[in-house]
C-alpha cells in the first residue's frame, strides 16, 4: 500500500495527494496500481554477521513480488545461511584445561583453563524458502497465505500461516486474526543424547537415543492497525503459540561440579557432563505495539514487545528507529534496540555433585539472565532508479557468567530492483 | 484467565476510542508513503528476526515468522 509518487511528504504535491486520495477511493493505492504495471519487483541482500570469536554468517537473500490485476500480491523469498565459527557448548570456565568429546562421537576438542568452552566445530548451511499470497476478498477484507520451508544438515522445518485482515472505520482501522503451524524435524549430528547422561571420552560409546527428533508449533495472532491522525499510524498485536515435542539442544551440556567448584573427572575426561534436558512443551504469549510517526520530513518509529512463557522467561524489547530524510534521495537512520530476559526457570550455569540432577536442566546462556544491545545506522541512497541501503550495527550481549558476553557486528547492503 | 480478561478490555476500549481516530481518504498522502509502511524494510527485519531468534530467547510478536532453525 505504498505510494512510488515522489511525494517529498511536504504536503504540497497536489498531484501525488490526489492520485491517493483517488486509489483510497477506488479501494486501491497508487503503489498497488504501479507495480502491476512493472510486473516484478525484487530486492536483493546481502548479510554479514560477525561474533568476536564464535559464529560467523554470511547470507545473500532475495525477495520477489509481483501485484496482479487483481489487486492480489505474490510474494516469494530466498534466504541462504553459510555459518562458521564456535558456539558455546554449556560448560562452566573452569580453571583447569577441559577436554569434550565432539557432537558426533568422534574427536575431541580442549578449552583453556580461564576460557569459555566453545565447540569450534559448528559449521553450517542453511537454505529458507517462503512464498506469500495476499488475495482481496470485495473492498474491505483481505486474506494473507504463507508457506515456508528450511533445511539445514541437522534439521527441516515446514511451516504454513493464514491471516484474515478486514478494514473499517473508513479504513482507519484494521483487525486481523491469523493462525500458522510449524513441524520442524532435528537430526542431530552423531544422535539424539540421551538426556542428563554424561558425556563420554570419545574412545568410550555415547549413550544415544534415535536418530531424530520432533516438534510442532501452533500459533494464533490478533491484531489491530490503527490510523492515528495525517501523520501517525499505531499496531498492536497479542500473540499466543504452543509448541510440543522434542525443544532439547542436543549439543549442549552441563558441568557437575564439587562443592569447591572444580572439575570430577569421570568418564575419561577430566570433567563431568550432563547433556541437557527441557521439557517437552512451551506455551508464549506476546504483547506487541508500535507506533509511527512522521515529523517534519523525518519518520519515527518505536516499538515493544513484552514476551512471557511457562518456562519463566519473560522479556522486554524495545526497538527504536528514526529516519532523517535528508532529500530524496539520501537518507539516514540510526537504530537503536534494547532487550532484556529473565531466566527460565531450569536455567543453570552449573550444578554440584552433592544434589540431586533436575528433571530439567540446561546451561545455555540465551535461557538465563541476558540483556542486549543494538545500536548503529543505516544509509539509504538511490542510484538511478534503484534504491540502495547499507546498515551497520553492534549488537551485544551480556549477562550473569562469561558465556553471556559476546559482541557481534551486522553488515548489511540491500539493492532493489 | 485474567491476562485473556485485561486484553479483551484493552482491545474494546481501544476499538471504541478508534472510531473517533484517524483521516479522511483524501488525507493519506502522507501515511502512503514508503517510509511510513508499518514495515518499510522487509529485508531487515527478516534478518533481525532470524539473528535475534538465535541467539535470545524470545522471538515472534510482530508477525508470523519465515521459517525456523536448528539455532534454538
Amino acid at each position: 500500500m505504498q505510494s512510488k509518487k515522489n511525494k517529498a511528504g511536504k504536503a504540497k504535491n497536489i498531484r501525488g495527494l490526489l492520485s491517493t486520495a483517488t486509489g483510497c477511493l477506488l479501494g486501491a493505492s497508487a503503489g498497488a496500481q504501479a507495480n502491476s504495471m512493472a510486473g516484478w519487483d525484487a530486492d536483493v541482500a546481502v548479510l554479514i554477521y560477525n561474533e568476536t570469536d564464535r559464529v560467523s554468517a554470511f547470507e545473500p537473500a532475495i525477495s520477489l513480488k509481483k501485484t496482479y490485476d487483481d489487486e492480489s500480491v505474490l510474494g516469494i523469498k530466498f534466504v541462504y545461511d553459510a555459518l562458521t565459527g564456535a558456539s558455546h557448548n554449556g560448560a562452566a570456565e573452569s580453571d583447569q584445561v577441559q577436554t569434550f568429546t565432539r557432537p558426533s562421537g568422534n574427536g575431541s576438542y580442549s578449552t583453556d583453563a580461564g576460557e569459555v568452552p566453545l565447540d569450534d566445530t559448528f559449521r553450517d548451511s542453511r537454505g529458507n524458502l517462503s512464498v506469500n499470497y495476499e488475495q482481496p476478498i470485495g473492498r474491505f477484507n483481505k486474506m494473507v497465505y504463507g508457506g515456508n520451508v528450511s533445511a539445514e544438515h541437522d534439521f527441516t522445518s515446514m511451516g504454513a500461516s493464514a491471516t484474515y485482515l478486514h478494514d473499517m472505520n473508513q479504513r482507519n482501522t484494521t483487525l486481523s486474526v491469523g493462525v500458522s503451524f510449524e513441524s520442524n524435524q532435528i537430526n542431530p549430528e552423531g544422535g539424539v543424547p540421551v538426556p542428563l547422561t554424561e558425556m563420554q571420552a570419545n574412545t568410550n560409546t555415547q549413550l544415544r537415543g534415535d536418530d531424530s527428533e520432533t516438534r510442532t508449533m501452533s500459533e494464533i495472532m490478533f491484531g489491530v492497525t490503527q490510523v492515528i491522525d495525517r501523520y501517525t499510524l499505531a499496531q498492536f498485536n497479542y500473540g499466543f503459540s504452543q509448541s510440543s515435542g522434542y525443544h532439547t539442544d542436543p549439543y549442549k551440556i552441563v558441568s557437575v561440579l564439587d562443592s569447591n567448584g572444580d572439575l570430577i573427572a569421570a568418564n575419561g575426561l577430566n570433567g563431568t557432563y550432563l547433556y541437557e534436558n527441557r521439557p517437552d512443551s512451551r506455551t508464549k504469549q506476546s504483547l506487541y505495539g508500535k507506533v509511527k510517526r512522521y515529523m517534519g520530513g523525518d519518520v519515527a518509529d518505536i516499538s515493544y514487545r513484552y514476551m512471557w512463557d511457562d518456562w519463566d522467561v519473560v522479556s522486554h524489547t524495545i526497538d527504536t528507529h528514526y529516519r532523517f530524510n535528508l532529500s530524496n534521495n539520501w537518507y539516514v537512520e540510526p537504530h537503536v534496540r534494547y532487550y532484556q530476559q529473565q531466566a527460565a526457570e531450569f536455567y543453570r550455569y552449573s550444578i554440584t555433585n552433592t544434589e540431586a540432577v533436575p528433571e530439567y536442566l540446561s546451561a545455555d546462556y540465551r535461557l538465563g539472565d541476558l540483556t542486549a544491545t543494538t545500536i548503529g545506522a543505516k544509509l539509504g541512497f538511490m542510484v538511478g532508479e534503484h534504491k540502495n541501503s547499507v546498515r551497520l550495527e553492534m549488537y551485544q550481549q551480556s549477562g550473569d557468567e562469561s558465556p553471556a558476553d559476546m559482541d557481534a557486528l551486522i553488515l548489511q547492503y540491500n539493492v532493489s530492483f | 484467565m485474567k491476562v485473556m480478561t485485561s486484553i479483551l478490555l484493552l482491545a474494546v476500549v481501544l476499538l471504541s476510542g478508534c472510531s473517533s481516530l484517524g483521516v479522511k481518504p483524501w488525507e493519506r498522502d502522507i501515511l502512503a508513503r514508503d517510509d511510513m509502511a508499518l514495515d518499510n524494510a522487509p529485508m531487515d527485519s527478516g534478518f533481525d528476526d532470524h539473528i535475534y531468534f538465535s541467539k535470545e530467547a524470545s522471538s515472534g510478536g510482530k508477525s508470523f515468522g519465515g521459517g525456523g532453525c536448528g539455532c534454538n
